[in-house]
Formats: C-alpha cells, structure tokens, sequence
C-alpha cells in the first residue's frame, strides 16, 4: 500500500512538474526564459513520432519503451492535456463499456489522412498541440498582463511588453478547445483520452501487452466496486473483475481506493492473465486488421511518391526560416505554436487561410511589428518536429525565405527629395544598399535579390505607405549567396584632419 | 523678536538666493570660461585612458555634473553588435564616464538607447549593459512607446512635437556619447544623429526630411552637457549596422564638446582622411548651425589637440 501511495505521489508531483514546464515554454513572455526547457516538447507522442522523419529515433523510443513497460503511463504523466483534465476531475465514476469502433475509426481517419498528405485531422486532434494553442494564446496574454501589472510596480526590473494580438478566431478556438477539455473532463473524466485523441488510441493498442498492469486479486475482491467509481478512465469492470488495459492511463486511483488491497501493479509476463484475451473481441481484431492494411496501403502510396492530398497555399505567405518549404512545413507542422512563443521579435503568427484550409493555425510571419532578426534562429530551437529544421545559425543566416522588391514610385527620396536610407540602414547583408540618384545628390535604395534574404527589416522600417520596399514570399526557401567582405585597407592617420 | 526672525530669515534666505544664482551662472556660463577649450580632441591611445586626458583638459567632470545630479548617459546601442564590430560606442568608454559622473557626485547614472535591432540582444552583445552596470549605472528599458512622453520642439522646421524618453526629460544633466560611423540614410552619424534614440518614432522622422527633422531633435531645450565622441574604432563603410569587421578602421582618436555642431564638423574633418566625407553631404550639420545649435566655423573656437 505504502509503495502505491509513493508511486502515486511521485507520478502526480512529476506530471504536474512537466505540466508546467511545458506550460511556462508556451505561455513564457520573457525572451530567452524558455529555452532550457525546450526539450520537454520533444518527449511528446506526436513531435517524437514525427521526430522518426529527421532521424531522431531516441523520443519515440523512450516513449515506446514507457508505454511496453508501464502500460499508458505517458497519458497521466507526461501529456499536458492529461494533466490539465486531471486538475478538474472531481467526480465519481463508474464503468462504461469503450467505444473502440469511434477510437480507432478517428486514430485511422488521422492517421492515413496524415500519410496522405493531409495533416488538418492530426494538427486538430493532437494533444500537445492543442495545450500549446490553449498555453500561447489563452495562458499566455495573462502572463503578459500580469508582467505588464508588476513592471509598473517594479519598473526598473520588470520591463513592458506591449500585447501583439493574434487572430480573434484563435482566442476563441483557443477558449473552446479549453472548454471543450475542462467540460468532458469534468463530466467524464478520461472520456476524451479514450475516445477522441489518437495518441491515447495508439498507445492503447500497446498497453494490453505491458509488462506491468494492475491486475485483481479474485479471491480478495469483495465486490464493493469502489475502483469503478474511483477509475477516471471508466475502465474497470467491477463485476466482472476486469480491468480494460486499452483504456487505463495508469493513474494509481484504484489501488489506492481498494480496501481489500486487491488490485496490485505486477508483472504481467509471467502468467498470461485471461482477461487481456477477452479484451481483444473478434470483432475488434477484424476491425484493427482492416484499418492496419488502409494504413498500410496509404504508407505504400506516400512513399511511392504519389501527389499529397493538400489545399493549395498563398504564395505570399512566408514561412519561418528553416521551414523549407510550404510543402513541407505543411507536412510536419503540427501547429503547436511553440515557434509563435518563442520568437524574439514575436512576427510568427499563426494565420486563418495563408497555407490553404488544410494550413489552419500554421506558423507564418509578418513584418508589421518587427523583422525576422540576423542573430536568431530560435524558433528553428523550440520547433519539436522537423517543421522548422534546426539550422545552424551561420546556416541561417543565408536562408531566403523571401526577396525584397523596391517600388521605386512610393519611396521617401523619389516623393520629396530628401534623404532617407532606413532599409539600408537596417539591412543586415547590404543587399539593400544606396546608389547615387541622377544628379539630386541624394541617394536611393537598390536592392541585390541574390542577397537577399528577406528578413523584412526594410520593410519594416521603410516610413512610406505603402511601402516602398517589400519581401516577396518564397514559397520554396531558397539559398542567398554570403554578403561580400569589402576588404579595405587599414589606414594610418597621423593627423586630426582640422 | 519677530524683527530678529525676520533678519534672521531674510539673511538665510539671502544667501541660499545667492548660492542659487551662483549656481545657475556658473552653468549657463561654462562654455565661455576663459581657461577651458571649446573642443578637445585626442589621439594616439585607448578609449579609456584618451577619455580621462580629454576630459583633464576640458576641466574635469565636476564642472559638468553637480553633486546629487541625475544624469543620463546616452550611447549608440543601436545593433546587435560586438565592439569589435564598432557599430555601437565602445562598452569600456561608457563604463568610464558612468564612474567619472559618479566620481562628481551624480546620485544617479542612467544608461539607455532606444535600439533598431531587438532590445536585449544590442543591450547584451554591445556589452554596454555589462559595462554600465559594473559602473554602478542603471540600465533603462527603453523598447516601448510607455517610456516615451510627448515634448514639443518650438524651434523645430518639421519636427514640431516627438515622444522624448521619459530618463532624458527627468534628468538634471545628460550626456551624448556617439560612436564616429557612416551612415546610408544621413551620410555620417556622430553627435546629431545620435539623438534618434532619445526618441521614439524613427520612421517620422526618416519620411519628413530627414536631415532638417534630426537638427530638429537637437532643438529640444534640455541640450547634452557633454558630446564625447568615441572614434576609437570607426564605421568608414556598409554603415550604420555593418557587415563585417571589414567595414572597421582603427581611428584612436576621441572628440569632446560642448558644442554638438561642431564636435560633429571635427568628426567629419577625421572621418574625411578615411573615406572622403564633408558637412555638406551630412547635411543635418549645417541645418544645425542655420539653427543655431553651434558653429562649423573650427578655427573660431579654442582646440586642444593631445596626441598620446
């Protein structure tokens, strides 16, 4: 008994420390305060299981290995979405039968969709991603209010961060999926984990055949039924004696509420218990065969190379540096909003329609209110999937996610004849650079698009509007060659020159 | 009695009106002292060691920053820059000044730009944070409109109002501490040019003329004490930000005036023997002195010229 209590403690006081380490990444708005705890998104089902694609094995492993051993422990201790329904579960539950049928015709539906080239169902079902949206867009803003309130008390160590909205439809998706959880949670505790998320259902699959499960002493059991009305995940069958294993998340309630001491965490290898045999109906494997081969044979098509199943994009969009290509952020982003989070100069956003309707809450940037930095490549670090490949910053540095135009007719020098040069001045790789203009003694901007990189600081701080100077999104990222050293030699002045 | 204390009062109050117009008068006329040079101008060593010389010869600090004073010091922060890199003032020449004004009895020693680049990353990489702090300085966040408060400029021609930084309005005495460079947009950027980050709207300045909207700035009443012009290290080309260290010559020299046109003439006068540059094409220079922020004319002032 004593064991079970530590183990339960330590799982909620572990759970509750991953939930807000992940929380504080996405809701952070102090710049650079995330960054050591990035890698906590990288544990996570989705961004490990995407993971595979670049070749980081080690996520997805670990989380295998979890689930073989300890059954869907993942689901109570590290999913943030598990956590957070925990905080509301109140209720006394009792046991329903699974809707399997439901479960694994949404874990196909995402999955082939996914395979084929259609991330909407994953981008909008996944758990981590859906905390990130409540985390970033709900959490977040309060976080930024409550920094704003203390560095008006506190005004020479607290700094100001001015809010920059999102959309609206993202705070009130973001409210609704908030909602949404808190509510079925409430209600029915891990219903939507066993029903909906197609984490928990492919994790389910795994669990029956842990290494260790709670398993009931038939001789101790005195029918008293309080594990039913304790299990969250509605899953033990107190009649019968059996416990779903497809559904338990391995929560510890039901040891801990048996007086009898009859439910125990054992080693369920050494003698093949009855029940995991039952769980499994025909029917279920029937239906887990069929669905397997669909999976299967979408696997087959997207690898021999057949056209994905995607909406086109606005070729004016621009995605963040290292993204590729819309073609590929599409295929890998999974719209968390980690990247959102944790830009510097905050002009990631997520947008409604820039990536087509398959594209909803994909990551893209905007120079209103900022320029993608020189020195940064920060959302290429927090980016738990491939969508935005870490880059090395020197790598970064010649990513051309976009080529600045010069629109001769709106600029500053050309309208009233004075000086001006901000985009100059801000240009990073001097591929903006100022030409003589006739004979005015002024001079005026140029742009060298091989140099370009698109960073938008020139449009960002061109003063005219419209502005004078703009990037153009690539929709394929390309390679801007390196800024050329204008060597000089070192002058010795030995005079004051006046 | 009450005749007594009324002496009594009028006689205190006599001596602290005088103390007071002693004090006013000593201010208003530090730049006509007889024994004090208008301009100094230094070569030949480190920023550090050519800063305490010049400032020997321009009389010390004390005559600049009273005891209980609070002063701003105001650097170029403006990219996210190495010194090396020379797109900044030198971190090591403001820690000086920093410890000098603190040295004069200045209660206070604020540090701040208002950045192109993203705020913490110029504050940090310049390593004037670092350098400021260690002096004893405090480090004023300057990347939101709220630090700013609206100033009207009666003098100006364009700039007729602008949002100034609330540390520059509330202080008794400031400081210019610029960094010698060329520049795209105004051609060179020294003392003038380096009051774009007191302020905050850049882009209104920069689409209504900018050279007369940056002589403007400079009308604002409360002028800079000092300008120390740091030419240690100096921007000749790819200016204001840079490319690379390439772009960098090695100047030795620093410049101090009270006079911000013409420590800004002196600099260029430098700057000319590098790169060919004169007032003309900085033109906010000569708006300047139209409007009366200080002389071109170098050989009407008193120079003192120290080679190290």
């Amino acid at each position: 008994m004593l064991l079970y209590k530590i183990l339960k403690r330590s799982r909620v006081v572990l759970s509750l420390l991953v939930f807000a380490g992940i929380a504080f990444c996405f809701a952070s708005v102090w710049i650079k305060a995330t960054h050591f705890l990035a890698p906590l998104l990288k544990l996570q089902f989705v961004p490990a299981l995407l993971g595979l694609f670049a070749g980081t094995f080690w996520a997805c492993i670990a989380l295998l290995l979890l689930t073989l051993l300890f059954g869907r422990l993942y689901c109570s201790l590290l999913c943030p979405v598990g956590t957070l329904q925990d905080l509301f579960i109140r209720k006394k539950f009792r046991y329903r039968k699974p809707q399997h049928l439901v479960r694994y015709t949404i874990l196909a539906f995402v999955a082939i969709c996914w395979l084929l080239g259609f991330t909407l169902p994953l981008l909008a079902l996944d758990p981590y991603s859906n905390f990130g949206r409540i985390a970033v867009h709900l959490f977040g803003p309060v976080v930024l209010w409550l920094n704003n309130i203390a560095s008006n008390i506190a005004p020479n160590t607290l700094y100001l961060i001015r809010f920059i909205p999102a959309s609206n439809w993202m705070y009130i998706l973001a409210m609704a999926i908030l909602l949404i959880i808190v509510g079925i949670s409430f209600l029915r505790g891990r219903l939507l984990c066993n029903t909906i998320c197609p984490v928990g259902s492919f994790l389910g699959l795994i669990s029956p055949f842990s290494f260790f499960k709670f398993a009931i002493n038939r001789e101790a059991c005195n029918h008293c039924n309080v594990c039913s009305k304790k299990c969250k995940a509605e899953c033990i069958n107190g009649k019968e004696q059996q416990i779903d294993y497809s559904r338990c998340v391995v929560c510890f309630n039901c040891t801990l509420a048996c007086k009898q001491d009859a439910i125990s965490f054992v080693n369920s290898w050494k003698k093949q218990p009855k029940q995991t045999e039952a769980a499994l109906s025909k029917g279920r494997r029937f239906f887990l065969a069929s669905v397997g081969g669909l999976t299967g044979a979408a696997a087959m098509y997207r690898a021999s190379g057949g056209t994905s199943l995607t909406a086109s994009s606005d070729k004016n969009t621009i995605a963040p540096p290292g993204a590729r290509s819309h073609e590929h952020l599409k295929k890998y982003c999974t719209a968390c909003q980690a990247c959102v989070a944790a830009c510097p100069m905050r002009i990631i956003k997520p947008t409604a329609t820039g990536y087509g309707l398959d594209g909803w809450m994909l990551p893209a940037i905007s120079f209103d209110r900022g320029f993608c930095s020189f020195d940064c490549n920060r959302c290429s670090e927090v980016c738990p999937t491939l969508a935005i490949e870490r880059t090395a910053l020197e790598e970064k540095k010649l990513i051309q996610i976009g080529k600045a135009r010069f629109i001769p007719r709106y600029c500053v020098v050309t309208k009233d004849r004075t000086d001006c040069g901000a985009c100059d001045e801000h240009c990073p790789t001097k591929a903006v650079y100022m030409l003589p203009w006739g004979d005015s003694g002024l001079r005026r901007p140029q742009v060298d698009e091989e140099h370009c990189i698109g960073c938008g600081a020139c449009e960002f701080i061109c003063p005219t509007s419209p502005k004078a100077i703009a990037v153009q999104a690539q929709v394929v990222h390309g390679t801007a060659l390196p800024p050329v050293l204008e060597k000089q030699e070192q002058i010795n002045v030995d005079d004051f020159g006046f | 009695m009450k005749r007594r204390n009324f002496l009594k009062t009028a006689v205190v109050g006599a001596i602290a009106g005088s103390i007071q117009l002693h004090h006013t008068k000593l201010f208003a006329n530090n730049k006509k002292q007889e024994d004090a040079c208008d301009l100094v101008a230094v070569m030949g060593g480190e920023p550090v060691e050519m800063y305490t010389r010049a400032m020997e010869a321009m009389g010390g600090m004390g005559k600049y920053v009273k005891r209980g004073q609070k002063v701003v010091v105001k650097p170029n922060i403006g990219w996210d820059k190495t010194p090396e890199e020379a797109a900044n003032t030198n971190p090591d020449l403001v820690g000086a000044i920093v410890r000098d004004c603190f040295k004069a009895g200045a209660s206070e020693v604020v540090v701040f730009d208002n950045t192109c680049d993203e705020w913490q990353a110029c504050y940090k990489n310049s390593g004037i944070e670092a350098a400021a702090k260690a002096a004893g300085a405090k480090v004023a966040f300057a990347h939101e409109e709220r630090y700013y408060r609206e100033v009207l400029l009666p003098k100006a021609v364009r700039l007729k109002s602008t949002k100034i930084h609330e540390s520059i309005l509330d202080c008794d005495v400031w400081i210019n501490v610029p960094i010698l460079k060329n520049h795209g947009g105004a051609k060179m950027t020294i003392a003038m040019k380096n009051y774009m980050g007191i302020n905050w709207d850049r882009r209104y300045m920069h689409a209504n003329d900018l050279q007369q909207c940056i002589a403007d700035l400079a009308t604002y009443a409360k002028r800079p004490t000092l300008n120390i012009v740091d030419a240690y290290r100096i921007m000749t080309q790819n200016g204001p930000k840079g490319k690379s260290i390439e772009d960098v010559q090695m100047g030795k020299a620093l410049f101090i005036s009270q006079d911000i046109v013409a420590v800004d003439t002196a600099a260029v006068n430098f700057f000319n023997q590098f790169k060919p540059m004169t007032i003309a094409d900085a033109s906010h220079i000569v708006v300047g002195e139209k409007m009366e922020l200080g002389t071109t004319n170098l050989s009407g002032l008193k120079i003192e010229r120290i080679r190290m």
